[in-house]
């Protein structure tokens, strides 16, 4: 379709709108109630223009726009209408922009100022609404809304929430919540970032800055795998009158053709433990039994000595290293480098937090070949088939894309979990599946497509086909549907859909139910993805979706497993040049029980806490104490940093440069915006600095040059272009493995514990606004055993494992499975990990037998 | 010609004896001050509030609008209703004056007639410190400048009258 605007000629697809056309032909059209993510609403009429033949005006975004019209926007007529609008928004505005937060990013005060509104011929009253400072994190100043519906919208069409509407009509309007209670809501931060005035703002950030003010930087969210880009505004000292430089706030990125500007509360309210007061500041090296003040030059010297004495006395594989997935893709590489070639030793662990053993098994399928689809897959999908997984809170941009997929992309979602959770209500086959069962539920599948694509003759050099048959040959459906819980019907519909489906995608994250999800669950996952991928003739259809901001980056740098960077041992020793040792790296749970068989006596860890971020927690406690020497690099002061022989302040993602890269194989980089805090120092680098005393050569003047040395063994990675995935494939004998730690007499709960909205790693519970939100965890429980335990929503209970204790708020949820109790991960104080097993050799999802009990 | 060089000599000294009889135009600075005109840009100071209340709320036009960078301002959010009836308040106010112009952009620009510069021009100190004049001082300045030095009424551009709306 052709047209012209304001004479310029444009071509559009059939079905976009005037504005859309506007926009591609470069011509600005004022809005105000407008939001590329929403359905048009056309309530602020700023957009009408004049179309040629029609008496009309027509608002450009909720007009389509058809072949041959002749659109003007800038007429005298149109612009004297807008006037018009302003004036009228304006008789009741209170206009107290020099104490409103959008003051300067406003769009009413931008177009006031464009239009050149300065008087007008309407009075009354200015509105005098007080503001309603209930809610957490939200403050609504409703004198100041103009009605554009977009928070409303906002919170129903992209979040599937709806905790605000309108109340009252006319003048007496406002935007709030049934009844007026606090809002209790996801806190997404979505509403106020879309609220084109000062009428919703976050308190974190209300009356401390002017957005005249802060410089914007782009950057990447570092919490977890999804990697949306942010916006990060900062305060520079030397260009603006502040007097020190400070990170403000973070905004979404509306190009980010992942996020479509929306992010989470994480994204949103988490970067307050930027300026955290429990940041470490400065350098500690033991001496004798008291940790001291030191400087780097020492506690550099006193790391090096300590690593170098024993590996010099027990071998250099009584050294190891763990790096957090949260750390950037430099420092992974360094820490992968200095440990291989300074210490000479591969005993290497990324431990994936709570979700270890799915991930790492998802982590070799993926490194190996399986590419994960991108979030622009969940849009095209018709088929959306998500098991145990809830990724609206794991995830939460990513599950905005499925809801958006389900609500108004036409695809089906299917959600198989043992918890009701936001998905369940959109979802349009929910399956309440027993806990564990997911794996079984795939295979399952999987054994199904098998016999449709052997009809197809699809199977063509597909490896590792005969033993996968033969180890799914006696799960038929009756027994799926015992283990699972749900009827054969419904699985054989589950399987004819998917068969039926044309563009299924199957969904997989790493954390949220993690602790019933072993190294068969992953399997199962990737199975199915092949054999979908065989069925529709595309890549393996599926998302995994990793726990934290770079646990896929860790692992491509070589952080993990016998993983070298790029993968090829003979190009590293070649760009390296030097002999790299064979030992491969090993997991978290094979590493603690060689620091409790005292094999590993000095380790390295790299951000974060094992006591209160691993499966087996409260082991992990004690092993560190057995060590000989521990060095800890990190932001915060953790168990591990105190029982640390020396301590390395990190910074954070705001204070240095790097990337990190999501689930899909994204890199998302960042630079810093703010210098670091005290003597903290950025962590690539110290890491420079220890393999400088240890004689390896580090020559990179800058960032730059280190990833051009990354880039020379995985060609391409910062620039995105080549993910040289082979495409692979082979299928795996599908074996059920079952749980470390099964249910029974006092312990009678399944605990599963996974990732929340506002809890995630560390960084969370030192940033005010997220730790106040979530203070203690939420323990849920289904309606039926809240009411033989006589137990009600609010109440403090305590859930006991054989391994530790933790006090939380009892939510009862009706749909979920009986038996089962839900209790966040990570929230401080409070840490899941301590009651959690460890997993043992074989790769048997931990499970975690617990007893709940009411405190009094 | 010795009546020449006699008349010279008396036409000078007349010109002595007149201005030693006419207004002087120095002054006996410190003792004496100038007083300068109505609307000369001097010291800054808070203008305080009606009720007592700090007029600054904070919103940074003046930082925005000087062309020297000299006021730093951070806003903070107060409980006090009294003190800060619109809630932002300047935790932090300052302006380093030894990199003003005395431009005056700052008092044109204050929505709320906070900030002003008075017609105090004897700025001399012994060290850089002293000429950052933060928010303490600017209110303390403020409560004492009299009419006089502050320049009642003055007509310039956007100038108001003192303690005036
Ligand atoms: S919403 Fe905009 S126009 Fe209204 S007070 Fe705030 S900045 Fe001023
Ligand atoms: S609060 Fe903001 S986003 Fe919501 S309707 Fe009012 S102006 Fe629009
Ligand atoms: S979804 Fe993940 S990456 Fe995106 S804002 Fe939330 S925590 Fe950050
Ligand atoms: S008088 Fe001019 S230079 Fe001085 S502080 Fe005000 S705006 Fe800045
Ligand atoms: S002095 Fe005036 S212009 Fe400057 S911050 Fe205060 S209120 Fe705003
Ligand atoms: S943007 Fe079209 S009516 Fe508001």
């Amino acid at each position: 379709m052709k047209l012209t605007i304001e004479s310029k000629k444009v071509e559009i697809e059939p079905g976009a709108t005037i504005l859309q056309a506007a926009e591609k032909a470069g011509v600005y059209v004022p809005t105000l109630c407008h939001d590329k993510r929403l359905k048009a609403y056309g309530s602020c009429r700023m957009c009408l223009v004049e179309v040629a033949g029609s008496r009309k005006l027509l608002t450009a975004c909720s007009t389509p726009a058809a072949d041959g019209m002749v659109v003007s926007v800038n007429t005298e007529r149109l612009n004297e209408i807008r006037r018009r609008l302003l004036e009228l928004l304006l008789v009741h505005h209170p206009l107290d922009c020099p104490v409103c937060d959008a003051s300067g990013a406003c769009r009413l005060q931008d177009m006031t100022f464009e239009y050149g509104v300065t008087s007008g011929d309407f009075s009354d009253k200015r509105k005098d609404i007080p503001v309603v400072t209930n809610s957490p994190m939200i403050e609504r100043n409703m004198g100041r809304c103009i009605f554009c519906g977009k928070c409303v919208r906002v919170c129903d069409e992209v979040k599937g929430v709806r905790a605000i509407g309108y109340s009252g009509r006319g003048f007496e309007g406002s935007v709030g919540t049934a009844f007026g209670v606090p809002m209790d809501c996801e806190f997404c931060g979505n509403c106020v970032a879309s609220c084109p005035v000062g009428a919703l703002t976050s308190k974190p950030f209300k009356n401390k800055a002017r957005p005249f003010f802060l410089s914007e930087e782009t950057s990447v969210c570092s919490y977890c795998g999804t990697g949306c880009r942010l916006k990060l505004d900062y305060s520079d000292p030397e260009q603006h009158s502040f007097l020190q430089g400070k990170l403000w706030r973070t905004r979404p990125d509306d190009q980010d053709e992942l996020t479509a500007g929306s992010f989470c509360g994480r994204g949103a309210f988490g970067y307050e433990y930027v300026h955290s007061a429990d940041r470490l500041r400065s350098p500690y090296v033991k001496r004798g039994r008291k940790q001291e003040q030191s400087d780097w030059p020492r506690a550099l010297d006193a790391a090096a000595d300590g690593l170098r004495e024993v590996a010099s006395r027990y071998g250099s594989a009584a050294v190891a290293g763990i790096i957090s997935s949260q750390a950037t893709n430099e420092e992974s590489y360094l820490l992968s480098k200095l440990m291989r070639v300074g210490l000479g030793s591969g005993m290497i662990c990324a431990p994936a937090g709570l979700g270890e053993l799915a991930w790492r098994e998802a982590a070799f399928e993926i490194l190996a070949g399986l590419p994960t689809a991108a979030a622009g897959e969940i849009t095209a999908a018709d088929l959306l088939l998500t098991v145990e997984s809830d990724l609206s809170e794991s995830h939460p941009v990513l599950g905005i894309r499925v809801l958006q997929a389900a609500r108004y992309g036409g695809a089906r979602l299917i959600y198989a979990s043992a918890r009701e959770t936001k998905l369940s209500h959109y979802a349009a086959s929910d399956l309440r599946i027993k806990p564990g069962s997911g794996a079984v539920l795939m295979a399952y599948l999987g054994r199904c497509l098998l016999e449709k694509v052997k009809r197809r003759g699809g199977l063509k050099g597909l490896l590792g086909l005969g033993e996968f048959t033969s180890s799914v040959r006696k799960l038929t459906a009756g027994k799926t549907a015992r283990a699972t819980g749900i009827s054969v019907g419904e699985l054989t519909d589950l399987a004819d859909q998917l068969d039926a489906a044309k563009k299924p995608l199957l969904l997989i994250s790493h954390l949220a139910h993690e602790t019933q999800k072993g190294s068969d669950y992953a399997r199962a996952a990737a199975n199915l993805a092949y054999l979908l991928a065989r069925l529709k003739g595309c890549d393996p259809p599926v998302v995994f979706a990793s726990e934290f901001s770079n646990s896929r980056g860790v692992l491509d740098m070589g952080g993990d497993r016998s993983l070298y960077p790029g993968g090829n041992l003979e190009e590293v020793e070649k760009i390296w040049d030097v002999k790299v040792p064979g030992a491969t790296g090993l997991a978290a749970a094979e590493l603690l029980e060689k620091i409790e068989a005292g094999q590993i006596k000095a380790l390295y860890i790299a951000g974060l806490d094992p006591a209160t971020q691993l499966l087996g927690g409260a082991r992990w406690g004690k092993a560190l104490r057995k060590l000989d020497f521990l060095v800890v690099q990190d932001i915060f002061a953790t168990e591990a940093s105190r029982a640390a022989a020396v301590v390395l302040p990190g910074v954070s993602w705001a204070e240095k440069e790097g990337s990190y890269t999501n689930f899909s194989g994204r890199v998302g980089t960042f630079k810093p915006v703010v210098k670091p805090l005290g003597l903290a120092r950025t962590e690539w680098q110290v890491m420079m600095g220890l393999m400088e005393r240890f004689g390896v050569a580090a020559n990179y003047p800058d960032l730059a040059a280190l990833r051009c040395e990354i880039e020379k063994l995985l060609p391409g990675y910062f620039s995105g272009k080549t993910r040289n995935n082979k495409p692979g494939g082979t299928l795996m004998p599908f074996v059920t493995k079952g749980l470390v730690e099964k249910p029974g007499g006092k312990y009678r709960f399944l605990m599963l514990s996974g990732n929340s909205l506002f809890q995630l790693g560390s960084y969370s519970g030192h940033s005010a606004a997220l730790s106040e939100r979530m203070p203690r965890p939420v323990v849920e429980m289904s309606g039926r055993d809240a009411v033989r335990l006589k137990l009600a929503n609010d109440d403090l209970v305590e859930v006991v494992s054989r391994r530790g204790k933790l006090r939380g708020k009892l939510k009862v949820v009706e749909g979920n499975i009986s038996g089962v109790v839900y209790v966040p991960a990570y929230v401080p104080g409070a840490a899941a990990a301590a009651l959690l097993p460890a997993p043992d050799s074989k790769g048997r999802a931990v499970g975690c037998a617990v007893a709940v009990r009411k405190v009094r | 010609m010795i009546v020449r060089h006699i008349t010279a000599l008396l036409k000078g000294l007349s010109i002595t004896l007149k201005e030693f009889f006419s207004r002087k135009s120095t002054q006996q600075y410190p003792e004496e001050k100038r007083q300068p005109y109505a609307a000369y840009r001097g010291i800054h100071y808070f203008r305080p509030g009606e009720n007592g209340e700090e007029r600054c709320v904070a919103c940074g036009l003046c930082a925005a609008v000087c062309p020297n960078h000299c006021i730093f301002i951070e806003a903070a959010e107060s409980e006090d209703e009294l003190k800060h009836p619109e809630r932002q308040y300047a935790e932090i106010y300052s302006i380093m004056l030894e990199r003003c112009l005395f431009c005056g952009y700052c008092e044109e620009a204050c929505p709320k007639q906070a900030i002003a510069l008075s017609r105090r021009y004897d700025m001399a100190v012994n060290t850089r410190n002293q000429m950052i004049y933060t928010k303490d001082k600017l209110l303390a300045e403020g409560l004492e400048l009299d009419e006089e030095s502050v320049g009642g009424e003055i007509k310039k551009t956007g100038r108001r009258s003192l303690w005036g709306a």
